[in-house]
């Protein structure tokens, strides 16, 4: 039932003429509330229709975002570089959540592990949580392999790591990632902090990490290069602004509790115009 | 406490009991029911999520484990636990997602227990374990800890609505049978004020109502009985009236002498109340007239005379016996005055009214009756005829009414000194007969002697002074009354002759 609503959901923007909010997931269903929620403020601020889209891939949004069919997009780090990363988006918000603006990117292992170093990973298993989580599997993979290893992707923890290689898994989830370094399915696991810290509770100390990245924003805002620049300008300062109204600050409550939307700043900008280069780099 | 309230207490007390059997027993049912469903359903449910538990096990889906174990259906399962291998928990229904909760005892199931659920029976719970197995290896358990508190609230629930029920079964029944009862009574007050009225003589009933029903029957039938029974007491007040007017007394008895009936005639002559006498046995009452009755039955006789004196006065009845096959008929009429009068009859036959002694004939039929004791018995027996000194003198100077008066005041003087069984009569004119049984010539001779003395001395009115003379003589065997009166004259004669105010004897 939920797929066929997101469905003819899709069937429904695609024949009108809305602004149009798009994300990846590959769970619509959960998301579709929150994204009600919201489009319906920003219909009501702006005056006219907000659509919005769910798509389950990266290439395909970024297909639409080019073809001028999706003019916000909203979506993890990861998902919002790859999308424009040839121009056709321009990335412009970033949302605090939790009253948080930056998370962290953590390489765990065992406490008792023999793994000291990143380096001792290799011929080791790592987990990565999903193949466009920024946390879970950019950003550590960049670092992994800034640190001169060899990453090569697992169908399973079952299967062997070919020699001088690390082999990495997606376990999905996070909770996953932690159960599989803890019960030595993986020598390693990456998530964000904030679930690590979440998950672990008071079995902190069964682990180390052995690495930790920088700050990194949470959620971008991307705005389409086809969508006219008044209107742009008119949803960037409504965004802004929907913290300071009671209204606003209910909406964005709801919406994966999101404090506020806020301009990338210049460091911000030069941090992610960097991991652009290491995708492409990397070819992820 | 009235038989329709004693009648409603037992109702509505049979009513509780069933309905409260009734209660224990659904709630035995329904709790074993529950029990047994719960049990069979985890079992199946545990074994089932088993499978599905032993293919996230082998792939670490521990994720999916626990939206499995936080999505299961049974809402009575306490905790849902998964374990892995034989060392942690990874996952539970209350934690969430434990992934490596290990318990610094844990080395085997048997710690698990103990450590986990240290009182099973004191928290209510149920354990089902169930192994998991993926490819024949032992990936850990699955352990699911039964909440009985919820099956208890379950029945607890039911008690609750089934009591609940059992007391609005109870209202709405006291409430229908209130109303039914209300109606009745109500039909039923209505047949008891028809009968009242009945009671105090009124027979002028209202219609019964036409709404049929047996009520209705009722108030048709008290109505129809209550004409008949006003025609009866008509006849009856008329009978009674009747027999009441009756001048004789009347009473009906049963054969054994129970009083069926009297009339207010018959209470007259008992000289009690009729309704001190109405179903009494006769014996009883009047046990006087029940002898009489007895005795006139015996000897088969329906008149019989019957005398008493229940009001202090003597009184005469005669008495029709009717007998009938389960009735005795009994009429009393009072024959008093009758009885008086042939009395008197009797009387005046042998009693000179001037004196009132006996008469000749009187005093001739007890001297022959005399005559004959003393010829049987050989008992002495004198005779005297006493007459008044020149009587005539007296009725010629004074008259006869002054004569008469001496002569009542002489028959006083010489019964003054009789003795009882002596007999003293006016023979005729001024001349007296004495009989004296049981004496002898002389004991004869002194008394007529003091009688002549007791005449001398006494003093008449007008007349002043009389004298008598006495003629006396005994008894012989021989005698006939003739003689014995002949010689009584001749010694009166030879007394006279002899200058009066004197006895002579002839022997």
């Amino acid at each position: 039932m939920q797929t066929v609503l997101s469905l003819l959901f899709i069937l429904w923007v695609n024949l009108s003429y809305a602004l149009v909010i798009g994300t990846v997931t590959d769970k619509p269903s959960k998301r579709y509330t929150e994204y009600r929620e919201f489009s319906l403020y920003l219909q009501k601020k702006l005056g006219e229709d907000v659509d919005v889209l769910f798509l389950k891939s990266i290439s395909q949004m970024k297909e639409l975002i080019a073809k001028g069919e999706v003019d916000l997009f909203i979506d993890s780090l990861y998902p919002s570089l790859k999308a424009c990363m040839d121009g056709e988006c321009e990335n412009k918000l970033l949302m605090w959540r939790n009253g948080v603006r930056y998370y962290r990117s953590v390489v765990i292992v065992r406490k008792d592990s023999k793994v000291r170093d990143a380096r001792d990973l290799v011929n080791k298993k790592i987990a990565f949580e999903e193949p466009f989580s920024t946390t879970g599997y950019l950003i550590p993979f960049i670092m992994l392999s800034e640190r001169d290893l060899k990453l090569v992707e697992l169908r399973s923890f079952h299967d062997p790591v070919p020699t001088g290689h690390t082999g990495y898994i997606f376990a999905d989830e996070e909770e996953n990632v932690v159960g599989w370094v803890f019960f030595r399915k993986t020598s390693a696991g990456a998530l964000y902090d904030l679930k690590f810290d979440k998950i672990v509770g008071k079995n902190r100390d069964m682990f180390r990490k052995i690495l930790v990245s920088p700050p990194i924003p949470q959620q971008i805002v991307s705005f389409s290069r086809k969508l006219d620049r008044k209107k742009a300008k008119r949803i960037l300062e409504i965004l802004k602004d929907m913290h300071t109204d009671p209204e606003g600050s209910k909406v964005l409550q709801s919406f994966s509790n999101t404090t506020k939307f806020e301009e990338l700043s210049p460091h911000d900008v030069k941090v992610m115009e960097g991991l652009k280069a290491k995708i492409r780099e990397l070819g992820l | 406490m009235s038989l329709r309230t004693k009648v409603l207490i037992l109702f509505y007390g049979i009513t509780l009991l069933l309905i409260s059997l009734l209660t224990i027993w659904d709630f035995y049912r329904i709790g074993s029911a529950v029990r047994d469903i719960l049990l069979k359903d985890t079992t199946d449910y545990v074994k089932a999520e088993s499978l599905h538990i032993a293919e996230y096990l082998h792939q670490g889906d521990y994720y999916k484990i626990m939206e499995t174990l936080k999505t299961n259906p049974l809402s009575e399962v306490k905790d849902l636990l998964v374990i892995e291998g034989e060392g942690y928990i990874i996952a539970s229904k209350i934690q969430g997602l434990v992934l490596f909760e290990r318990f610094p005892e844990f080395e085997s199931l048997k710690s698990l227990r103990d450590t986990k659920i240290k009182h099973l029976e004191e928290e209510n719970l149920f354990e089902i374990i169930q192994p998991i197995f993926f490819e024949e290896e032992l990936l850990g358990f699955l352990i699911v800890y039964l909440d009985y508190s919820y099956y208890q609230d379950i029945v607890k629930d039911k008690v609750v609505l089934s009591i609940f029920s059992a007391l609005l079964v109870i209202a709405v029944i006291f409430v229908v049978v209130r109303y039914a009862d209300r109606q009745f009574s109500k039909r039923i007050s209505t047949a008891i004020d028809m009968l009242d009225s009945i009671g105090k003589g009124n027979f002028n009933l209202p219609d019964p109502p036409r709404d049929g029903g047996e009520l209705a029957d009722l108030y048709r039938h008290i109505k129809l009985t209550s004409e008949h029974l006003k025609e009866s007491l008509i006849s009856k007040s008329f009978y009674e009236k009747v027999i009441n007017s009756l001048v004789e007394g009347l009473i009906v008895l049963d054969p054994q002498g129970g009083i069926l009936e009297i009339n207010a005639s018959f209470c007259r002559i008992v000289g009690s109340d009729c309704r001190d006498i109405r179903g009494k046995n006769l014996n009883d009452v009047f046990p006087e007239l029940m002898r009489k009755l007895k005795k006139a039955t015996k000897s088969g006789k329906n008149r019989e005379r019957f005398s008493c004196s229940r009001t202090g006065e003597e009184k005469h009845y005669l008495l029709f016996i009717s007998r009938h096959e389960d009735i005795i008929i009994v009429t009393l009429n009072e024959v008093t005055q009758m009885v008086e009068y042939e009395r008197k009859l009797t009387e005046m036959s042998l009693t000179d009214h001037l004196t009132g002694l006996k008469n000749r004939r009187a005093v001739e039929d007890i001297l022959s009756m005399e005559m004959e004791i003393a010829r049987r018995y050989e008992r002495p027996l004198c005779f005297a005829l006493i007459d008044v000194d020149h009587f005539k003198k007296v009725n010629d100077t004074y008259g006869h009414d002054v004569g008469d008066e001496v002569l009542k005041k002489l028959a006083r003087i010489l019964k003054e000194d009789l003795r009882s069984p002596d007999v003293l009569g006016r023979w005729g004119g001024e001349e007296f007969a004495l009989i004296l049984p049981e004496t002898d010539i002389k004991g004869a001779e002194v008394l007529c002697e003091r009688l002549r003395e007791a005449v001398e001395k006494t003093t008449f009115d007008k007349v002043n002074k009389i004298t008598i003379s006495i003629g006396l003589t005994q008894f012989k065997k021989e005698d006939t009354m003739n003689s014995l009166v002949k010689r009584a004259d001749e010694a009166l004669y030879e007394a006279k002759a002899k200058g009066r105010n004197r006895v002579e004897i002839k022997l």
